[in-house]
């Protein structure tokens, strides 16, 4: 038996010698990238570029139930800009979701601070894809660095309109600086938006619409240059003038703006994917209530100041943008989920095989939108205008939703009807919120509608949301909050 | 008196007249009476010399009747004696005035001398002491005596006639400073074991569990069969943890399975049956009847909706409280069989086992099946090898969401239609509705009761059907494990041993989740499937070499080894959508594949430890012990940790200054003072970032593109290189005490366990891109006191009566946190409930406001709708008295952790008659119940017009009304009161057993939660639970829980 004793011995010390212990603990994962050493190529810096698009698609809610750990993206921003108008509403009044609609939102209202986790996550991966822009093909490197500053000036755009001032990062910051607690005045945000999306008009051509373009960077600075402090109306009508000769047209057919995905009208486009958890959308689901197909009890609901904007000046639009179920359920149907039918039976409409994983995109800029812009920037803050190629473009919109090119022509357009006009062709594509502020009448508008509504709790406060109380927090109350909250 | 024998020896001098009688009464009697024979002779003859020497035979047994195989029995003042073999028989030749001296472990050594007789029945009586001198230790075995640290040992004498399903749910009340929590009470699920409080917050709390010798996951508790079990030994505070080095700082459960003895082999069955039921809330119990009456006395007439779910009542007769369809009670029974037996080199143990539990909430379901198998054998004196496996497999059909959901709906609500209830339906909406489907609310057409013009519809929360949620969805659970073992002994020289030792832990996991076509309101588009799979595999191999020695005065022990680990885990996931219908539950069925996803993950770690135990004369101990431990975990520079511990013990007792005090059996006093680590994290979402801290992990972020989906990367984390182990310094002085004999007997500890460098998963600004990132931050305190008190308190004859007293307090505190001091979270869930970490306070506390009264009932917003009148917010106390409620009126509100557990046990034997009785409660913890708000208000109770309330003085400012679940509202106590556990026993009289061959026969009844108190402000179904869907940062919250319940069983334990 001696040989056993010397066995034992051998594993035993097997396990020393064999272990090369540096090597052994030093296991690398396999179904996921180690940063260090992934960007090394012009298709990694692409896939850095997808990602940040990713970071605007969000995920669904009824794949991930947590906010903890799950942005969404713009998939609630309807709750952030329409239920806060008189557009819409939500049916309950159960939960966060339902505080938009009475403006009771308060500093931890989950659904506000994640959409400002969301911008800010775009702009991190924008940021950190500019990290590593020397590694791509040197033809690629503007184009590239463009379209994360297009994408970077996209979310501050949205932040500064929302939350008012807001830190300003233009790099990947650590998490101990001070850069993330520093309020930043609504100006000089305004300044690198405008920055930003300069560069993307010099670098990028119109091969998206999926994606950054020159044509979707001018659109969105005519509205940042319509919506800064001091807006800029000449160079808003410039670029407006410029996507107008670009080759984009408005579809013929109003319900195939949106049935019909990255059609002719479609500028900019967030686009997602039906049936696929992953890539899809949950606000599809959201916004169907008589069957109710969302997690909640009905969101979007159309207000009835609005069905009466839509007799009065929709043409045939309102029946393509909503429709009524039951007695009183008013509800968005532009971006019903595929498979859908709510017409052949309206008693018992039906949503498809998969609501909850809608595919609808989300319509950031289209070609209705840059000419309504090119009216306002023409009527450049004025309570009308005469001008003839503004009502050009005012009238292009309402001729396709059924009024007549002469009859219906106003020979002045003044900025109440421009406003209406926006309202029923841009209804739930969350234009109203902005539109209000930006022509100056969100108070007075908003506090009518508080007040016919019962929305006691309406007060100047809610034309910005609160900053989330959770980085209020975290700053140690260095971050000062919106006033009100 | 050296024999303990049946019978009452006051009657001893009587007997001795019928001594002639003996051999003509029948053959069943001889044993006993014989044995009364050997203890009257004993009395008298102990002056007598030794005569002629004879063959003298005997038999051997323990105090079941059990015959006893390799007892020592030696003549007295010689060197001559033999052993008993196999079947507990021993011959030696002795004068007939010898004195025998019979010694076998864990038994006292009784003294018989002969006086001539030739064939002796002797059975031995269990020496309480001596079956506790040895312990398990980490890596060894040690002499209680010689013992300096914080371990409690647990040896399965009736634990096995617990009618539960896993060995863990029975260590409840058992062992001091160990919580053992039903954090879930479905069947099957684990509960939640912390050893003295909660060190972590983002790193695992659980203890490490190992099963002789090899570290196996907590999780590898469900697959053991107390039957099996021979005892457990909890090392609790750190300096008998820390040559466990990362594994320990939680605590170290070291489980010894039962092996094999030499001799006959015995078998063993034993099995249970018996049914549990819920105990339910009272607080949530609902019916029309009961709406309709609180109504009318507050308002004075009813409403529209009462009126129409009054109407269906009379047209149903049904108006019920959910609980009592949902809560159905289940029976719960196991068989166990077991062989064991072997020779002199070789011992086996086997057994097989199933169990079945019905859980008591509808659809819930466990069935276990186990087997054990072991053996050991000795090639040389040298050289022993050992094998053994556990394979387990099991099924569970989990709960597919929590019970809150269904239990809310209403009263008057059928589960299916009937010719009687499709007059409710709205038509045109539901054309195609008939008798079977189920019923669901918004099936009513709307109707105008009062008359005042408007159509309305009874609707509480959601409009799925409640029974439909649960039976028309199936999450079953499929388990696969085996933990397999080996190792080889061999012995250099007599006190140098080596041991090598492989241990390969493999488990299965399959999940199955199919929602049916019927189970939601939107139908057949609801329908879903997904399937889950999760492999985890742990190879241990463990190598030591240790060198026992006794010189005179000194007694040493040395050990050193080293051992290599790696952990490898693999997950996939495949979800599938449309289904037409109900007929393949599976991925085949489905029209759509989605969200595949595959995870890998690997953790490797290496320890060396070495350890020095010393006593001298017994009386003076001094244990240290070194473990270094690299673990993959960590980046180069942080990568490695040292855990040293030392301990020292004074068996004060035995100094000769103590002899004097004769009520003073034993005292000892022993302090000790450790390092261990931890690095097991335990975040939501991607395994990898638990495994990789350190790098920077880039995850998939794809997004669709012209229509086609397009692959992209992101950064998955803020990586930390500097990452490092989180660690517990752990002091803990104790005192050891016997009084009167060792009647009474027990221990005294207090400990402080200070963790630093918390692994944190730290929220950081949503700037950075992220919300957390993995840091170490904080420091926290947990210190207790622990209490067992053991007493022997009345023995006399066939009447005992022994009491164990178990208690154990426990206080957290956070001592800093740096900058994050003051850090509040929520919940993720969106419904804004926060917890706060703040320096001098336990970690994770819950926060917000005080309620201050509730909103009057003229405020609420249809107070009766959908049920009783109250709202969903409360009006709040504003604490700083500024006239407005802001975030400094939060304040906080409890903490989810208990102050105080403890049990008292009292046991009773009377002849073949045994019964145990443990009380078992905690108290000083609260939990976050938010199922007040889903029961009573529905979240629906919105007030009025708060600017109303202001301008009616109401209340100052619209902020003083504030929702429920931010308010100590929804904080309940979480203290209970249980009568946990009952066991009464009648063991048959060996004499009549044995005529059918059966060597041991029990049976007995036993109960557990018979009683079962929660505080009065506990509205739920179970202050135990907790609900571990949420982050570990929002700990304690719950929506009432899944139910408490009892259990009764009758149950027979078989040996032959």
């Amino acid at each position: 038996m001696k040989y056993i004793k010397y066995l034992i011995f051998a594993v035993t010390g097997s396990v020393f010698i064999s272990c090369d212990s540096e090597k052994f603990l030093n296991p690398l994962p396999t179904t996921v990238s180690v940063q260090e050493g992934f960007y090394e190529s012009d298709e990694d810096v692409e896939q850095g570029i997808i990602g940040i698009y990713d970071a605007i698609q969000g995920v669904n809610v009824n794949t991930q139930t947590s906010y903890a750990n799950f942005n969404r993206g713009v998939q609630f921003e309807f709750l952030l800009t329409e239920h806060r108008t008189d557009n819409t509403r939500g049916a309950t009044t159960e939960g966060s979701k339902a505080d938009f609609h009475r403006y009771i939102i308060d500093a931890n209202n989950v659904e506000s601070e994640d959409y400002y986790a969301s911008m800010y996550e775009v702009i991190f991966r924008a940021n950190s894809v500019l990290d590593f822009i020397e590694v791509a093909d040197e033809a690629n490197r503007a184009k590239y660095a463009a379209e994360a500053k297009f994408l970077r000036a996209y979310a501050y755009f949205n932040l500064v309109r929302l939350y008012g001032d807001v830190p300003l990062v233009t790099s990947v910051i650590a998490a101990e600086d001070d850069a993330a607690f520093t309020r930043i005045a609504v100006e000089l945000v305004y300044e690198q938006i405008v920055l930003d999306f300069q560069e993307a008009i010099g670098a990028l051509d119109n091969t998206y619409k999926s994606r950054a373009s020159t044509a979707a960077a001018q659109g969105l600075l005519a509205k940042v240059y319509l919506s800064q402090p001091s807006p800029n109306y000449a160079a808003a009508q410039q670029l407006c003038e410029d996507v107008m000769g670009s080759g984009f047209a408005l579809e013929a057919s109003f319900s195939n703006v949106f049935s019909n995905e990255l059609n002719g009208e479609i500028i900019f486009a967030i686009q997602y994917d039906f049936d696929n958890p992953l890539e899809s959308q949950s606000f599809s689901a959201e916004f169907t209530s008589f069957v109710r197909q969302g997690r909640e009890d009905g969101l979007n609901m159309v207000n009835d100041n609005l069905r009466a904007d839509f007799v009065s000046a929709g043409g045939n639009r309102g029946a393509l943008s909503f429709a009524t179920f039951g007695t009183d359920s008013h509800e968005v149907i532009k971006f019903l989920p595929e498979g859908s039918d709510v017409t052949t039976n309206p008693a018992t409409p039906t949503y498809g095989a998969s609501p909850q994983d809608a595919g609808n995109d989300w319509i950031v800029l289209r070609y209705a939108d840059v000419l309504l812009m090119h009216a306002e920037a023409i009527m450049a803050g004025a309570g009308s205008t005469a001008n003839g190629s503004a009502i050009d473009s005012y009238m292009e919109t309402r001729i396709r939703a059924g009024f007549d090119a002469v009859a219906d022509r106003p020979s002045s357009l003044s900025s109440d009807d421009l406003l209406i006009e926006r309202r029923v062709e841009l209804a739930f594509e969350n234009q109203r919120f902005f539109d209000l502020v930006r022509f100056g009448v969100a108070d007075a508008v908003l506090s009518a509608h508080a007040a016919a509504m019962g929305y006691t709790e309406y007060s100047a406060r809610a034309l910005l949301l609160p900053i989330p109380g959770a980085e209020i927090n975290l700053s140690k109350g260095v971050m000062t909050q919106n006033p009100g909250y | 008196m050296f024999l303990l024998l049946k019978g009452n020896e006051s009657n001893s001098k009587l007997k001795l007249k019928t001594m002639n009688y003996t051999l003509q009464i029948p053959k069943t009697y001889l044993t006993s009476i014989r044995l009364f024979l050997i203890l009257l002779i004993t009395v008298f003859v102990s002056y007598e010399s030794s005569g002629q020497e004879a063959q003298v035979r005997g038999t051997i047994t323990d105090n079941n009747g059990e015959t006893l195989p390799g007892v020592s029995i030696v003549i007295q003042g010689t060197t001559t004696g033999t052993i008993t073999d196999g079947q507990g028989e021993f011959s030696l030749n002795a004068g007939e005035n010898d004195i025998l001296q019979i010694s076998y472990i864990g038994y006292a050594t009784q003294i018989v001398p002969l006086n001539g007789r030739t064939n002796l029945d002797i059975m031995l009586q269990e020496d309480i002491e001596q079956l506790e001198e040895i312990v398990v230790v980490g890596y060894g075995t040690q002499k209680k005596s010689h013992l300096t640290g914080a371990i409690s040992k647990v040896t399965n004498t009736n634990l096995d006639q617990m009618a539960v399903a896993r060995v863990d749910d029975a260590l409840i009340g058992q062992v001091s400073g160990v919580n053992v929590q039903a954090t879930s009470a479905e069947a099957g699920a684990a509960p939640t074991i912390t050893i003295r409080g909660f060190g972590s917050v983002n790193a695992a709390t659980g203890p490490a569990v190992v099963v002789d010798g090899i570290v196996v996951n907590s999780d590898f508790l469900g697959n053991l069969d107390m039957n099996d079990i021979e005892s457990f030994e909890v090392l609790k505070d750190a300096a008998s943890a820390a040559i466990y080095g990362s594994e320990g700082s939680n605590g170290v459960i070291l489980i010894t399975t039962k092996s094999g003895k030499e001799g006959k082999t015995k078998f063993a069955y034993e099995t249970f049956t018996g049914f549990k039921n819920a105990f339910g809330s009272d607080a949530y119990k609902k019916s029309v009847a009961d709406w309709a009456a609180k109504e009318m006395a507050a308002v004075g007439e009813l409403s529209d909706n009462t009126l129409y779910a009054q109407d269906i009542v009379a047209v149903t007769g049904i108006d019920r409280d959910w609980q009592d369809v949902f809560f159905d009670g289940g029976n719960i029974s196991s068989h166990s069989l077991s062989a064991r037996g072997g020779t002199e080199s070789t011992k086996f143990s086997l057994a097989l086992r199933t169990l079945g539990d019905e859980g008591v909430v509808l659809t819930d379901n466990y069935r276990l099946y186990s087997a054990k198998l072991k053996l050991d054998t000795e090639f040389s004196d040298k050289l022993k090898f050992g094998i053994s496996a556990t394979p387990s497999y099991s099924k569970r059909r989990a709960l597919p969401t929590s019970v809150h959901n269904p239990i809310r709906q209403s009263p008057w609500l059928p589960i299916y239609h009937t010719e009687e209830t499709l007059q409710f339906i709205d038509v045109a909406r539901f054309p195609d509705i008939g008798v079977g489907d189920y019923f669901r609310e918004e099936h009513l057409e709307e109707r105008d009761y009062n008359g005042d013009g408007s159509d309305n519809r009874p609707r509480t929360s959601g409009d799925s059907n409640p029974y439909a949620q649960y039976v028309e969805r199936e999450h079953f659970e499929y388990k696969t494990n085996l933990l397999a073992s080996t190792y080889l002994r061999y012995k250099i020289l007599d006190n140098l041993i080596v041991k090598t030792s492989l241990g390969i832990t493999s488990e299965q996991r399959k999940q199955t989740r199919w929602d049916g076509t019927k189970y939601h309101a939107a139908g057949a588009s609801r329908a879903a499937y997904s399937l889950r799979n999760r492999n985890r595999t742990r190879i241990i191999s463990d190598n030591t070499i240790a060198f026992n020695k006794e010189m005179g005065n000194h007694d040493i022990n040395l050990l050193a080894g080293v051992t290599v680990q790696k952990r490898a885990a693999e997950w996939s996931q495949v979800d599938a959508q449309g289904y037409a219908n109900d007929l393949l539950k599976n991925l085949q069925g489905a029209t759509t594949l989605s969200s595949a996803v595959e995870y890998n993950t690997v953790l490797k770690k290496i320890g060396y430890f070495g350890r020095v135990n010393y006593a001298y004369q017994d009386k003076y101990l001094f244990n240290a012990s070194f473990r270094r431990d690299g673990s993959s975990v960590f980046g180069s520079g942080t990568k490695w940790g040292n855990f040293p511990a030392v301990s020292v013990g004074w068996n004060a007792s035995d100094e000769d200054f103590f002899s004097g005090i004769k009520f003073l059996s034993l005292l000892k006093l022993r302090v000790s003072y450790g390092l261990t680590g931890n690095e097991n994290f335990n975040l939501p979402g991607n395994p990898e970032l638990d495994i990789w801290p350190y790098l920077a992990l880039l995850k998939p972020a794809n997004a669709v593109i012209e229509d086609g989906i397009v692959g992209g990367v992101a950064a998955a984390n803020i990586a930390n290189n500097d990452l490092q182990w989180e660690s517990s310094v752990e002091f803990n002085p104790a005192i050891d005490f016997g009084f009167f004999d060792n009647r009474i007997t027990g221990s005294l500890d207090y400990y402080v366990r200070t963790s630093d460098n918390l692994l944190l998963n730290n929220p950081v600004s949503y700037v950075t891109g992220f919300n957390s990132g993995i840091v170490n931050l904080g420091e926290v305190q947990n210190s207790g006191l622990e209490l067992e008190i053991r007493t022997r308190n009345y023995t006399s004859g066939s009447f005992s009566w022994s009491s164990t007293l178990i208690a154990s307090t426990n206080k957290n505190e956070l001592l800093s946190f740096g900058e994050s001091d003051g850090q509040i979270l929520e919940d993720g869930f969106g419904r804004n409930s926060q917890w706060i970490n703040s320096v001098g306070n336990p970690i994770s506390s819950f926060y917000g406001f005080v309620v201050d009264r509730d909103v009057p009932i003229d405020y609420v917003t249809s107070p009766w709708i959908p049920i009783n009148g109250t709202a969903q917010d409360a009006i709040v106390k504003d604490l700083n008295g500024d006239g407005i409620i802001t975030d400094d009126d939060k304040t906080i509100l409890g903490d989810p952790y208990a102050d105080l557990v403890w049990s008292f046990t009292n046991e009773f034997k009377y002849g073949n008659f045994d019964l145990s009785i443990m009380i078992q409660g905690s108290q000083g913890a609260e939990v976050k119940n938010i199922g007040d708000q889903y029961f009573e208000t529905q979240w629906q109770g919105a007030t009025t017009s708060p600017s109303q309330m202001v301008a009616d003085g109401v209340i100052p400012h619209t902020s003083f009304l504030q929702e429920k679940v931010l308010t100590d509202a929804v904080v309940q106590s979480a203290g209970y009161f249980s009568l946990r556990n009952i066991n009464i026993g009648y063991t048959l009289p060996k004499s009549l057993s044995s005529k059918y061959g059966i060597e041991n026969l029990r049976i007995y009844a036993s109960g557990q939660n018979l009683f079962y108190k929660t505080s009065s402000d506990y509205n739920g179904f179970n202050p135990e639970y907790i609900d571990t869907n949420n982050t570990p940062q929002a700990y304690g919250s719950q929506r009432a829980g899944t139910p408490i319940f009892r259990t009764m069983t009758l149950g027979l334990n078989v040996k032959f």
